[in-house]
């Protein structure tokens, strides 16, 4: 699935001094930085003006490449077929003409590429933008699960889609989760759960890079500003050869390569953060970019938490505030020459997600002051205040280049990550480290080439190379006598080649590759096949036929095999991916895109409790002790996307459903995974009004989440109840049911566009648990975290 | 999935939300059980072993008060265990054991009560750790000192399985359990030893003081034999609210006069007012739960002598 957006598009206007306002962020005073997000927010609106009426502005670029495609006819035609303009697009691939209000149809032109037509409107604001990209014959259905039909997508509308998702606070990656067989994971997680596998299955890649996280954690939004994301590559499975390590599914986000001579960007204010994003592009082929986001929303915790201190009566330095911190930086600094055809860039990304709790100091000697600090305190090797503390960064250097047929492109990239959790997995699932950090530092090497041989024919080839030397440290014992930690030092390889022949044959189309991969780790080394095989068959020019089987590998992550953290013997983790599924349009601007799936997962790990009567020398006892099941996994599902796109009519949206399992199984014990969800339904319902007035609806049901259920057993002798767990994920949650709703105001100007939205996330107040706990008898479930309503009033303004 | 256990719970929540959450947690759960006295669900109200001992040469009388509402009291159970080893002496401390069949024996099934004797189980190993059932020496060693798998201030602890006696019924179609942990003597019980009167044994009396009404409060009155100024007393109804509560404890306790006849004891007393609902019409059930406590120090049980008593009013 390729989703693109239209938000790095702005108007390229000349430089103009009121744009300057980015340029505090390279101050890098973090309080000179938020006043310059007001500054440039409220400057901007300021010259926010009149809209400029009867201009349809455009682009074209490549597919995939992104790259601007110029001379590309553009036939402008009203709806009963009169030609009403034809233009051809500039070096920049952009295009711009003048018409009066209406509904015009587009058609596009291009030389080595397949026709396009599209419908737009003209309205009362006068100016409309779109992108188009159009993908070459060979390029076409790369992506197996590619759920774009038409081989020529209008980028802007898709986005858009994504953007007003209600729920997602305007972020275009947190909207992935609205997908079929898409669940975001759990409480603090920050990763995406695809098709019943784990949260640590789906890889995050910018640019095909690497990155060990995506979202900030809570509710949080993507760590990249969206301004440069140009689209978003997602398969929920069968992803081509050029991507591995990872068995399930795969987000990848472009950056925008799109950068004619001017300036651009965008400053995002609300209650949850504050973004700016600044983009400069020169004549002679450079481009400088960067963006930055602050979370201020632990300031209204905080707030939140003293209020309802003081409502209680109780004293605000008696109190315990937990502050939600995060950041993300981008910047990269791009050089594409205009006698050649090749790229340079060199790209900054870094991102810090942290929960602080903060406690009040206990008097501990009486004197009704808070101190001295406790004689038996353990020196902590951490601060045992920052609950959640995780970040990364990464610096790349790439090349890209075209000679000929071969498009080409290496890079390398370098930088360190942490991940600290000291709530242990309980509210994390089995993601994170169980209470523990782990701290590394990943190189990466990749190479990738693109032959173009034919029409009808490509061949892609690669090499990655990744080097990850991690350390990870048990904290679960710290405040044992003697403090110990146990600690995993390792140095994690993962090697790759690989190479897909993609042919064109009359309907037919086929994708055969085979990556080779080789991972070492702790006492561990694998190197083994994985063979994709990708295939789709047309019908006409609505239908389409789609199939796809491939084998996938994964190096567990060092939480799941270091000392006191996993199981030092697991092995690597495997999958066979199949999946068959049919794409089509239908009449009223809908489409239907299903898919059957099943995968069948080895070596999955699942921590679960024995209990064994231990006979000693004289004597024996029963020991509860966690063991590690190497489990092996089967999912499978019927995915169902029935869409209206945005523009086709007033009202659009979609439905996407699944009806699945993902089950696991030990020997003969069949139990359902962690992510089992045999029912998940989302319903999107938006209209887009008049005045540019977007209301937007979702609704979210689903199962519950398994857990492993707990009988209370009442001992009349305590007067208590004492417990004993029953089979594993045994029990579920009740049903989930979530309403977000979102209303946008889009004002655009000659040389700003600026939008005020109100995003309502669980506008019912539903209290899904995140985490529960039994009552005192064991007879019910009580809630004890969930996510509550979080509205969020924000601005954005784009330049 | 994140299922967490109490304590975690507590924990987490007193780290995000607040200090002093603990305190209100188990204030919280303490105020369930005191108010949670009404029988709207099956359950397990007490688990009564008379005499309260489990050795070979002594036949244990196993009863429990497993009740429901609509009138529903278990007439049969099945009663089980885990760890029950006739090799080596076998601790067994949590109830993880019941998850599985393995190590899982039934001691008794049927109607209620039942009865049950432990068999020989001599053969278990405790040659190291034998006490003498009335030096207190080490039989194998001659020495008073531990040198075994207990502890020194354990003393008076037989050579015994440390096991959970687990009761389990069904009412109306959902299964409840109960348990206790107890000593399972491994040696003989010395059939010339007296084995002490028992809670069950003992005289008690429960009476409904005045004429019940719809939506009329009662007193209700436990006169037990017995020293029970140190137990507690857990009140259960099948309607109405209990005015002290669920839990009470002794308000009146006589010794008997210096004068008094050879079979006159010191008694008890504790009580508690019922207000029966405003609509209550039919049965209505009303049980005292309450441990004697064990006069024989030296005879190492950790069985409670638990016994109850039951009455009921019956309104037009």
């Amino acid at each position: 699935m390729y989703l693109s957006n239209p938000l790095g598009q702005g108007p390229n206007p000349p430089r103009d001094p009121g744009t300057r306002a980015s340029d505090k962020i390279e101050t890098g005073v973090s309080s000179r930085f938020v006043m310059s997000l007001f500054y440039s927010l409220f400057y901007s609106l300021w010259l926010c003006s009149a809209a400029f009426a009867g201009e349809l502005q455009g682009s074209v670029t490549e597919f995939g490449t992104s790259l601007p495609l110029p001379e590309v006819l553009v036939v402008i035609e009203d709806l009963e077929g009169h030609e009403v303009h034809r233009v051809q697009t500039g070096p920049g691939g952009r295009f711009s003409v003048e018409l009066p209000e209406g509904e015009y149809r587009i058609v596009l032109l291009g030389q080595v590429h397949r026709p396009h037509e599209d419908q737009v409107k003209v309205g009362e604001s006068g100016r409309v933008r779109v992108r188009y990209a159009l993908r070459d014959a060979s390029y076409e259905f790369v992506v197996t699960e590619d759920r774009e039909r038409t081989e020529v997508e209008r980028q802007v509308v898709t986005v858009e889609e994504l953007t007003a998702m209600p729920g997602s606070f305007g972020d275009p990656v947190l909207a992935l989760q609205a997908f079929p067989s898409v669940s975001r994971g759990n409480f603090l997680d920050q990763n995406l759960v695809v098709r019943g596998a784990e949260g640590i299955n789906t890889g995050f890649y910018v640019d095909e890079m690497p990155v060990p996280y995506m979202f900030h954690n809570l509710v949080g939004r993507s760590i990249i500003n969206p301004v440069f994301v140009e689209d978003i590559e997602f398969f929920a499975g069968g992803m081509p050869s050029r991507f591995g390590d990872v068995t399930q599914a795969v987000v990848n986000i472009r950056a925008d390569r799109d950068s004619p001579p001017g300036h651009a960007g965008r400053v995002s204010v609300d209650l949850l953060d504050g973004s700016i994003a600044y983009r400069q592009s020169w004549q002679n082929g450079l481009t400088v970019r960067i963006a930055g986001r602050y979370a201020w929303v632990g300031v209204f915790t905080g707030l939140g938490t003293a209020i309802a201190v003081k409502r209680a009566g109780g004293e605000l330095d008696e109190a315990t505030y937990f502050f939600p911190r995060y950041w993300d930086a981008y910047g990269d600094l791009v050089w594409e020459p205009k006698h050649l055809d090749d790229r340079v860039s060199l790209t900054f990304l870094g991102a810090r997600d942290a929960l602080i709790i903060q406690q009040p100091e206990p008097d501990t000697d009486g004197d009704g002051e808070p101190g001295p600090p406790d004689a038996d305190e353990p020196d902590l090797p951490y601060d045992p205040g920052r609950v959640i503390d995780n970040g990364f960064g990464r610096v790349r250097l790439r090349w890209d280049r075209t000679r000929g047929p071969r498009t080409s492109s290496s890079w390398i990239a370098t930088g360190p990550q942490m991940e600290q959790n000291l709530l242990g997995s309980l509210l994390l699932s089995a993601d994170g480290p169980f209470l523990g950090r782990t701290t590394g530092w990943s190189t990466v090497i990749r190479h990738d080439d693109r032959w173009k041989k034919s029409e009808n024919y490509a061949l892609v080839d690669g090499a990655q190379l990744i080097i990850t030397p991690v350390r990870a440290e048990d904290f679960s014992r710290a405040y044992e006598e003697g403090n110990p930690i146990p600690t995993t030092e390792d140095v994690q390889v993962s090697a790759a080649a690989w190479v897909e022949a993609q042919y064109r044959h009359g309907p037919w189309w086929f994708g055969t590759g085979l990556r080779l991969a080789y991972t070492q780790w702790e006492g561990h080394s694998e190197l083994g096949p994985e063979p994709r095989l990708s295939m789709r068959r047309s019908f006409g020019e609505d239908w389409t036929l789609k199939a796809f089987v491939g084998r996938f590998t994964q190096m567990p992550p060092i939480t799941r095999y270091a000392e006191g953290l996993g199981n030092p013997d697991i092995p690597l983790l495997t999958a066979w991916q199949f999946s068959v599924g049919a794409e089509g349009r239908l009449p009223g601007g809908w489409s239907l895109d299903t898919s059957v799936y099943e995968t069948e997962m080895r070596n999955l790990v699942y921590q679960d409790s024995e209990v064994e009567i231990l006979v000693n020398e004289d004597y024996a006892e029963d020991v509860v002790t966690p063991v590690y099941i190497d489990a092996w996994g089967r999912a499978v599902g019927l995915e169902i996307l029935l869409r209206r796109k945005q523009g086709s009519q007033p009202l659009w949206g979609w439905m996407a459903l699944t009806l699945g399992r993902s089950l696991r199984m030990d020997g003969e014990r069949v139990f359902p995974g962690d992510n089992d969800a045999p029912i998940d339904f989302t319903l999107l319902v938006a209209a887009d009004l008049p005045r540019r007035i977007t209301a937007s609806a979702r609704l979210r049901l689903g199962s519950g989440h398994p857990f492993t259920p707990s009988r209370g057993v009442y001992n009349p002798a305590t007067v208590w109840y004492e417990s004993y767990t029953g089979s594993l994920n045994s029990d579920r949650y009740p049903f989930y049911r979530q309403l977000d709703i979102r209303v946008e105001k889009t004002w655009t100007g000659r040389r700003l566009d600026w939008s005020l939205y109100l995003d309502v996330y669980n506008a019912t107040w539903a209290e899904n648990p995140v985490a529960a706990f039994y009552s005192y008898d064991y007879s019910e479930l009580t809630t004890f975290i969930h996510v509550p309503i979080i509205p969020t009033l924000g601005a954005t303004c784009r330049f | 999935m994140p299922l967490l256990s109490r304590m975690t719970a507590i924990v987490l929540g007193c780290l995000v939300f607040g200090t002093g959450c603990l305190g209100d947690f188990l204030e919280d759960a303490f105020s369930s059980i005191l108010l949670d006295y009404e029988i709207d669900k099956p359950r397990v109200l007490a688990i009564s072993l008379d005499p309260p001992i489990l050795a070979h040469n002594v036949e244990t009388r196993l009863d429990a008060l497993i009740v429901g509402p609509d009138g529903l009291q278990a007439t049969e159970a099945s009663w089980k265990t885990c760890g029950l080893r006739d090799d080596v002496p076998t601790y067994v401390w949590s109830l993880q054991c019941f998850a599985e069949d393995t190590d899982v024996s039934l001691v008794a099934s049927g109607g209620l009560p039942a009865t049950y004797e432990l068999p020989d189980l001599s053969a278990v190993r405790c040659e190291e750790d034998i006490w003498d059932w009335d030096t207190g020496i080490q039989e194998d060693t001659g020495k008073e000192e531990d040198t075994g798998w207990w502890r020194e201030e354990d003393e008076g602890i037989e050579c015994a399985h440390w096991l959970p006696l687990l009761v389990e019924a069904t009412l109306d179609g959902e299964t409840v359990q109960g348990v206790l942990h107890a000593n399972w003597f491994l040696q003989h019980w010395n059939t010339e030893r007296e084995i002490p009167k028992t809670a069950r044994q003992r005289e008690f009396s429960l009476t409904i003081e005045e004429e019940p009404a719809p939506g009329k409060q009662v007193r209700v009155e436990l006169e037990v034999e017995g020293d029970l100024r140190e137990s507690d007393f857990q009140w259960y109804v099948d309607s109405g609210e209990l005015e002290k509560t669920s839990v009470t404890v002794t308000q009146r306790y006589e010794e008997p006069a210096e004068d008094a006849a050879e079979d006159e004891t010191e008694k008890s007393w504790t009580d508690n007012l019922w207000t029966l609902p405003d609509n209550a019409s039919g049965t209505y059930r009303l049980w005292v739960v309450w441990t004697q406590p064990w006069e024989e120090e030296d005879i190492a049980t950790s069985v409670p002598d638990l016994v109850w008593a039951q009455t009921e009013v019956t309104l037009p």
